[in-house]
């Protein structure tokens, strides 16, 4: 029934939520799992160093690294899984994988903040603008 | 995965859009649908105690046939909530049911005051821990259409 399933990521705990519901779904669904990051700048370039270090940067990235965790909890559940970085605001990092993807689900992670549940900027925006079912985790 | 899905229901076509989404799901997962068909009433006047219509609204046809032509166990309320209390009403009945998914329609472009609009939506996604799923403005049909059906029981 979901053959593209698109989860939004950031390394907050509702997005941790969103991507186990995420990969549940897309699990029982045998469908792919696309995780979008949204980032908004380009890392800046290294310092100038010695030839022996310049390579320890450009692996450590914050947005790879977030990607390569949650590709591997997909995989680790044997999900078939596509990441995405996207240079956007959330919303439209979201939906634009959404589009290309033809996915007929979104899922998002419902914001915490101090105990009741708000509904942030990011869920109310797909829910504005996404043209697939939204699934708010 | 969703094994109780409960499926709040306005009177728009946002509502056959939630079904149609529900039926899917509920072939997909093996999945027992609740039908919630809610409808805000009040009769304040100036001056007067609160009085609440306490008829419930009738189920919507077109939900039931359609769930039952799939094959999918259905079953559901009809009820009548006081002015401004949809959320409540929703999440309540989703505690109820055990649900661990509502499924809501939206007419994404529309606020309407007596439509699952986009400001309820917001509201019942911040009040309950059930996931909530958002209806596409049109869900595909329901595939496959056994006529083995089940009668709804209508509390």
């Amino acid at each position: 029934m979901f053959e593209n399933v698109v989860v939004g990521a950031d390394d907050s705990t509702a997005a941790t939520g969103a991507m186990r519901k995420a990969i549940e779904v897309t699990k029982a669904s045998g469908g792919v799992l696309h995780i979008v990051t949204a980032f908004k700048a380009r890392r800046p370039s290294p310092p100038p160093l010695p030839d022996e270090f310049r390579y320890s940067f450009g692996s450590l990235d914050p947005v790879d690294v977030l990607l390569r965790e949650l590709e591997a909890m997909a995989h680790a559940e044997s999900v078939r899984v596509a990441t995405h970085a996207v240079l956007a605001g959330p919303v439209e990092a979201i939906t634009l994988v959404a589009d290309q993807e033809k996915a007929d689900l979104i899922v998002v992670g419902n914001k915490t903040r101090h105990g009741p549940r708000h509904l942030g900027s990011v869920p109310d925006g797909l829910i504005e603008k996404a043209t697939c079912a939204v699934l708010v985790v | 995965m969703f094994r109780r899905i409960l499926v709040a229901l306005d009177e728009t076509e946002a509502g056959r859009s939630a079904v149609a989404l529900a039926a899917n799901m509920a072939r997909e997962f093996d999945a027992t649908v609740w039908l919630f068909q809610v409808t805000e009433h009040a009769t304040r006047r100036a001056g007067q105690s609160e009085r609440f219509v306490a008829q419930p609204s009738g189920f919507d046809d077109h939900a039931v046939v359609e769930l039952q032509r799939a094959g999918i166990a259905v079953s559901g309320a009809s009820r009548t909530v006081r002015d401004h209390h949809l959320v409540k009403g929703i999440v309540d009945e989703a505690a109820r049911f055990g649900a661990d998914v509502i499924v809501l329609g939206l007419e994404r472009k529309r606020i309407a005051h007596h439509s699952f609009s986009k400001a309820l939506q917001e509201q019942i996604a911040r009040v309950t821990t059930v996931p909530v799923m958002i209806a596409p403005t049109s869900s595909p049909s329901v595939s496959g259409a056994p006529e083995d059906t089940l009668e709804l029981q209508v509390q």
